[in-house]
């Protein structure tokens, strides 16, 4: 984009000077000259300068010589203004800020284009560069580039929490739902002659976001889950025939047989996976049975340092 | 229908933990149940269309989810011994069988899938000391036609909520400790970590800086109005 100068030349008299030589040089230098032209008869003269940057323009009549400096960026210790009004170049919008209270914590809402959408920017106290506190009421912001976040971190729903990017590129979620759970003592009797039991995961490995109690997973929001139990038993005999672990969810169920027999002694299930669809405040628990027992001996394992019998759940989608 | 038409008994502290996470309790509970009910009809919807559209007895869908709806509730096993239908899965066609609609307790009946009563026994076994608080006193109202489509989908209406309304508790309690366990443990003036969950829990929300989730949002609106518009 072109940088415009112009302006009038008078003698002391205040008569237009004609024929008046008007240089355009880089800010404080003498050469070279990156422009010229001459004043009319009316005294008028005008550059139209196809480079950015910071010139001073002298203007040659005879002996006499005038420099005056033009500056794209203007330093001013104090601006006292009742509207501020702000257009582009090509003079298609313009705005106005009216002055209005600042409030003693120094926010000041700036409106933006559209009428309702507020920019709310806090400086520090001590006037240094501040933060950005927030874009209030527009509920779908756009950038034309990539976001470049300081602190690598995301907050939500103003929350302190959320997606940290790390400087190689690595994502964490802390809010994002995580659990390992898994039983930390034998327990005995629960199944062997059909008893579907649920299982119990009385030991928490970690529970991001809090949603797993009482052997239960509740669905924070609605999305797809990842459940990956696993159950070890023991205590069985040689009678023990099949068996079944099951994702018991609000929407579905979900159960694998298994040969369960005839080993006897120790047996468990396989790990299963699978994604389940949950809505809202939807709960599930894990379940598990062997038959072919005379009655329900079989214990379900735990451990307190090796996970024999354990639940993880994951938030996929 | 009123779910539980005399509410629902929690103890003090269960009140505090949902107080930490939600507004109102009894609001976003009674919005959970309605939110639940319209998430199983749009299931429902989606799970029978195909079959319907396939149905030769059908000439066209239904133009609205309520007649949609009385559609689906309507299919019974008579019709569906006549015919099959096929169904598009992965780049193959499959024959279906034409079925009945069942609600959920009817088709896990069949299979031999049992009713779960875990989160209703899990609730009712909490051990609370303290003095109860009731919530929704008046129940909550939900329409036939949401009953029918929860139904459809869940096991049973009562089991849900109370599996909605323990994780919610759960959630606001682990939120709490989490959040000031720390602090407690800073705190030069606090002698001892309370022992159980409930003094914990009524130790936090004595604290002069603490906020309920109410007062959080009572704050941050205030703070908003607060702002001079220019």
């Amino acid at each position: 984009m072109a940088i415009e100068f112009a302006g009038f030349v008078y003698n002391s008299s205040g008569v237009a000077v004609n024929g008046a030589t008007v240089n355009l040089y880089d800010r404080n230098t003498t050469s070279p000259v990156r422009a010229t032209t001459t004043s009319n008869s009316s005294g008028y003269w005008a550059i139209s300068h196809a480079t950015q940057g910071r010139f001073d323009v002298e203007i040659v009549n005879g002996s006499a010589k005038r420099r005056i400096k033009y500056d794209d960026a203007v330093q001013m210790l104090e601006v006292e203004t009742s509207i501020m009004a702000i257009r582009n170049p090509a003079n298609t919008f313009k705005y106005d800020i009216t002055g209005a209270a600042i409030l003693a914590d120094r926010i000041l809402t700036l409106p933006l284009t559209a009428g309702t959408k507020i920019l709310a920017v806090s400086p520090n106290s001590d006037g240094s560069v501040g933060t950005l506190d927030s874009v209030v009421e527009d509920t779908s912001p756009q950038l034309g580039g990539a976001l470049d976040i300081q602190t690598h971190a995301i907050a939500g729903n103003g929350g302190t929490v959320g997606i940290k990017i790390d400087s190689v590129g690595a994502v964490n979620m802390a809010g994002q739902p995580c659990v390992l759970a898994f039983n930390s003592a034998d327990d005995a009797n629960q199944t062997g002659n059909g008893a579907e039991a649920t299982v119990d995961f009385d030991t928490e490995v970690f529970d991001q976001g809090g949603d797993f109690a009482s052997d239960t997973f509740t669905a924070p929001i609605t999305g797809r889950y990842l459940f990956t139990p696993a159950v070890t038993a023991k205590g069985g005999t040689s009678s023990q025939t099949l068996g079944f672990i099951k994702v018991a969810a609000s929407n579905r169920s979900a159960r694998l047989t298994f040969d369960a027999g005839p080993n006897g002694g120790a047996s468990g299930s396989p790990a299963i996976g699978i994604i389940v669809d949950m809505d809202t405040s939807d709960t599930a628990t894990i379940t598990f049975s062997v038959s072919g027992e005379a009655s329900d001996l079989i214990d379900i394992a735990g451990d307190g340092s090796l996970l024999q019998t354990w639940l993880s759940v994951q938030l996929l989608a | 229908m009123i779910l539980f038409p005399t509410g629902i008994q929690i103890s003090t502290a269960e009140k505090l933990c949902l107080l930490h996470v939600v507004e109102n309790p009894e609001q976003w509970l009674t919005n959970s149940v309605h939110d639940k009910a319209m998430a199983c009809k749009a299931r429902l919807i989606a799970q029978w269309t195909p079959q319907l559209e396939a149905d030769p007895n059908i000439p066209s869908m239904p133009g609205t989810e309520q007649a949609t709806l009385a559609l689906i509730f309507a299919q019974t096993d008579a019709k569906a011994r006549k015919w099959t239908w096929e169904r598009k899965v992965g780049g193959r066609t499959r024959t279906m069988p034409k079925t009945g609609y069942r609600t959920r307790v009817q088709h896990d009946a069949e299979i031999g899938e049992r009713l779960s009563t875990h989160n209703r026994d899990k609730f009712a076994a909490q051990e609370r000391s303290e003095s109860s608080v009731t919530l929704v006193p008046r129940g909550i109202k939900i329409s036939k036609a949401e009953a029918d489509c929860l139904l459809g989908i869940i096991q049973d209406i009562d089991e849900w909520v109370i599996g909605a309304l323990a994780g919610m508790v759960n959630r606001g309690k682990k939120q709490m400790i989490t959040q000031y366990l720390p602090v407690l443990k800073a705190d030069p003036s606090v002698k001892t970590t309370p022992d159980t969950e409930e003094d914990f829990i009524h130790a936090v929300v004595e604290r002069t800086e603490y906020q309920t989730m109410p007062q959080q949002l009572a704050a941050i609106q205030a703070a908003r109005e607060a702002v001079v518009d220019v």
